[in-house]
C-alpha cells in the first residue's frame, strides 16, 4: 500500500454559536450580555485515504462533514490534531495546496454568475498558471468528457442546474488536481442530472485517477461510485469500511411509491411492508434485491392501473441513525 | 523567475478583467447613478449661487463657483464609482459561505478583492465622470484646470480609492466576527459624506473643524484629489499626498492584521 494522500489525526473542531432569545429585549440583553454556546462540529476523527482512492464521507445534516472538507482545504482552522493533504499541512500551506486541489461545494457556485461559463475557465486558468497549449487542451478535453460545449457561451446563471453542476466540476478540474473534494454535488439534481453527474465523476477517477473525497446525502451516490465509506454522525466516526459491507448490512431495503387509478384499499402485497396508505396511493418498504421489486411491480401491474411508480432508497438518515445506535452499543 | 513574475501579473490582470466586464455587463444600471449625480449637482449649483449671490461674493475661500461645483462633481463621480462596497462584498461572501471558494485559491486574498474592486470601479467611474463633467459644463462653464493638476489629480484619486479599500476591506473583514456589518459600513459612509467634502467642502468648514477635518482619512479619500483639480497648489498636494500615504500605511497594517487573525478565526457557513 503506497502512502496515504491525506491523513487525518485526532482531529477535533469546535464552534462558538451565540445564544439569541425572541424579541427585542433578547436582542438586546445578547448585544451587551451575550451567551455563547460550544458546538463540538468534528470529534477525534482519524482516518486515511490512499491515492487514486474513492472515498464516500456522509452522514446526516450537522455531522460535520462539511467542516471536515473546509479543514482538509485548509480554509477552517482546527481547534486540535492533525492534518496532512498531499504531504501539506493544509493551514500552513493553504495556497500551495491550492495548485494540488479542486473543490466543488454542491449548494455555493464558483462560476462567474453574470459571465458565460468559459469566462470563468479562462480566469481560472489564469488564476491557477496554466500555460495557453495546455490550458487550451485540457478545456477542449474537459468540454468533450462532460458533454458542456452547449452551455460554454451561455450566462451561468441561465444554466440549469444540472448543466452547471458539470460546468462546476470543469472548473475544478482545469488545473488538473490530485484530489478533488466534492461537497454534495447531486444535491437538489432530477434523476438524469444526479446520473450524469455520477458518470463524471466515475470517469474522472477512472481515467485520470483523481482521488475523490465525496459527500453526500443521497445513498444512490455512494453505492454507484464509492468502493469506501466512511460515516459520521455528531462529530464521530461510526463507520469506516467498504461500502459493499454497507450495502450488505445496511442498504437492505427499497421504498416504492405506487399511485393506482382505482383505490387502493384492495392492496394486500405479502412480500413488503406498507409505510403508508391513502386513497389512491401506496408506500410500501421491500428488499432491495431484484426480485423483490420485480414480484411487487408485477403484482401491481396484474391488479392496478398504475399511474406512477417511484422507487427510492431508504432514507440516509435511518441507515445511519440504525449505525449510531450499534455504535454506542 | 521572470516567467513566473509574468504569470503571477496575468492572473491579477485576468481577475480585474472579468470584475470589468461583469461591471459593465450591465450598463443600464451603470447609466442610473448619472441622473442623481446631475440632480445633485443642480440643487447644489443652485444653492451655491444664491449663496455667493446674497453675499456679493465671486470667491470665497480660494474657490470660485465654477470650480467649487466642479470640485463637487469629481468627490460625487469619484464616491460613486466605488459601489458596491468592498465591505458589503465580503459580508456576502461571508454570509452565503462562498468565500470558500474565493479564499482557497492560490492567490493573495487581499489583493484579489484590491483588482477586483479596481475592475468594477473603472465602469461607473468613466460613466460618471461623463455624466457629471456634461452637467457641470452645462451648469457653470469648463474645467478650471490644467493638465498638470488633472495629472496629479487622478493620481491622488488613486490613492484614495485604495485608501477606501483598506477602510472597507477591514469593515468587511469584522463579518469573521460579526453577524452583520453593515451599520459599521454605515457609519463610514455617512462619515464619508459628511467629513469627506461630499456636499460642503472643507475649506469652508469653522477652522478647528476644518484642520481636524483635512487630517482625517474621509477628507483624504476624493477631497483632496479633487480640490487639486480644480485649486491646485503646491502645499495643498504636499498636504493631501502625506495624509493619504500616512492612512494607507495605518489601513493597510490593519487590514492585513484583522485579516491574519481572522483566518484562524473563519467559520465558513452552510453545507
Amino acid at each position: 500500500m503506497s502512502n496515504p494522500i491525506i491523513q487525518v489525526c485526532n482531529l477535533h473542531k469546535t464552534f462558538n454559536v451565540k445564544l439569541k432569545g425572541g424579541g427585542f429585549l433578547a436582542g438586546l440583553q445578547s448585544l451587551f450580555n451575550p451567551e455563547y454556546r460550544t458546538i463540538v462540529a468534528v470529534e477525534n476523527i482519524t482516518f486515511d485515504v490512499q491515492p487514486g482512492e474513492m472515498l464516500a464521507f456522509i452522514g446526516p445534516n450537522g455531522a460535520g462533514k462539511s467542516t471536515t472538507i473546509k479543514m482538509l482545504i485548509g480554509i477552517m482552522h482546527p481547534t486540535r490534531g492533525s492534518i496532512k493533504v498531499l504531504g501539506l499541512d493544509p493551514q500552513k500551506d493553504r495556497t500551495s495546496l491550492a495548485y494540488k486541489t479542486g473543490t466543488v461545494f454542491g449548494q455555493k457556485s464558483q462560476l462567474l454568475f453574470h459571465l458565460p461559463a468559459i469566462d470563468s475557465f479562462n480566469l481560472f486558468a489564469k488564476i491557477y498558471e496554466l500555460n495557453t497549449v495546455g490550458y487550451k487542451q485540457r478545456l477542449n478535453y474537459l468540454v468533450e468528457a462532460f458533454e458542456i460545449k452547449p452551455y460554454l457561451k451561455i450566462p451561468v446563471r441561465k444554466l440549469s442546474l444540472g448543466e452547471r453542476m458539470r460546468c462546476e466540476l470543469v472548473a475544478a478540474l482545469l488545473h488538473k488536481p490530485e484530489i478533488i473534494f466534492l461537497d454534495e454535488p447531486t444535491i437538489g439534481l432530477d434523476v438524469i442530472a444526479k446520473q450524469q453527474v455520477r458518470d463524471v465523476i466515475k470517469y474522472l477517477n477512472e481515467q485520470e485517477k483523481v482521488t475523490v473525497f465525496l459527500t453526500s446525502h443521497d445513498a444512490g451516490d455512494i453505492e454507484t461510485l464509492t468502493k469506501r465509506t466512511i460515516v459520521i454522525n455528531h462529530g464521530t466516526i461510526v463507520y469506516d469500511d467498504t461500502t459493499q459491507r454497507l450495502k450488505k448490512e445496511y442498504l437492505t431495503h427499497k421504498v416504492v411509491d405506487l399511485v393506482f387509478e382505482e383505490t387502493a384499499d384492495s392492496f394486500t402485497f405479502e412480500g413488503g411492508t406498507i409505510l403508508e396508505r391513502n386513497k389512491h396511493r401506496v408506500k410500501i418498504e421491500v428488499d432491495a434485491n431484484p426480485g423483490s421489486i420485480e414480484r411487487l411491480i408485477a403484482y401491481a401491474f396484474e391488479r392496478f392501473t398504475v399511474l406512477d411508480i417511484t422507487i427510492m432508497d431508504e432514507p440516509l438518515e435511518h441507515i445511519i441513525a440504525t449505525m449510531y445506535m450499534e455504535h454506542r452499543s | 523567475m521572470m516567467d513566473q513574475l509574468k504569470k503571477v501579473i496575468e492572473k491579477y490582470v485576468a481577475i480585474f478583467k472579468v470584475q470589468y466586464q461583469t461591471k459593465a455587463a450591465y450598463f443600464s444600471t451603470l447609466l442610473s447613478e448619472t441622473p442623481i449625480i446631475a440632480l445633485r449637482l443642480w440643487i447644489l449649483s443652485q444653492f451655491y449661487y444664491a449663496t455667493y449671490q446674497t453675499h456679493g461674493m465671486t470667491e470665497y475661500k480660494g474657490l470660485t463657483i465654477q470650480a467649487l461645483i466642479w470640485s463637487l462633481m469629481f468627490i460625487q463621480a469619484f464616491e460613486g464609482g466605488s459601489f458596491p462596497s468592498i465591505s458589503s462584498v465580503i459580508d456576502e461572501e461571508v454570509k452565503s459561505g462562498s468565500i470558500a471558494y474565493t479564499i482557497n485559491r492560490p492567490y493573495s486574498y487581499i489583493l484579489f478583492q484590491y483588482v477586483g474592486y479596481l475592475g468594477r470601479t473603472i465602469p461607473s467611474l468613466i460613466i460618471n465622470l461623463t455624466g457629471g463633467a456634461i452637467t457641470a459644463w452645462i451648469l457653470v462653464g469648463g474645467l478650471p484646470a490644467t493638465w498638470w493638476s488633472i495629472l496629479l489629480g487622478v493620481f491622488l484619486m488613486y490613492l484614495g480609492y485604495t485608501l477606501n479599500f483598506f477602510i472597507e476591506m477591514s469593515i468587511g473583514l469584522l463579518s469573521f466576527w460579526l453577524e452583520d456589518t453593515e451599520s459599521i459600513a454605515w457609519l463610514y459612509q455617512k462619515a464619508v459624506l459628511l467629513l469627506g467634502g461630499y456636499f460642503l467642502p472643507l475649506s469652508m468648514f469653522p477652522d478647528t473643524a476644518r484642520t481636524v477635518a483635512e487630517w482625517l482619512p474621509f477628507g483624504a479619500l476624493y477631497y483632496g484629489p479633487a480640490q487639486l483639480i480644480v485649486n491646485f497648489s503646491l502645499p495643498a498636494l504636499q498636504h493631501f499626498i502625506f495624509v493619504q500615504l500616512l492612512w494607507l500605511i495605518i489601513t493597510g497594517a490593519i487590514a492585513f492584521y484583522i485579516f491574519n487573525r481572522g483566518m484562524k478565526h473563519v467559520s465558513v457557513q452552510g453545507g
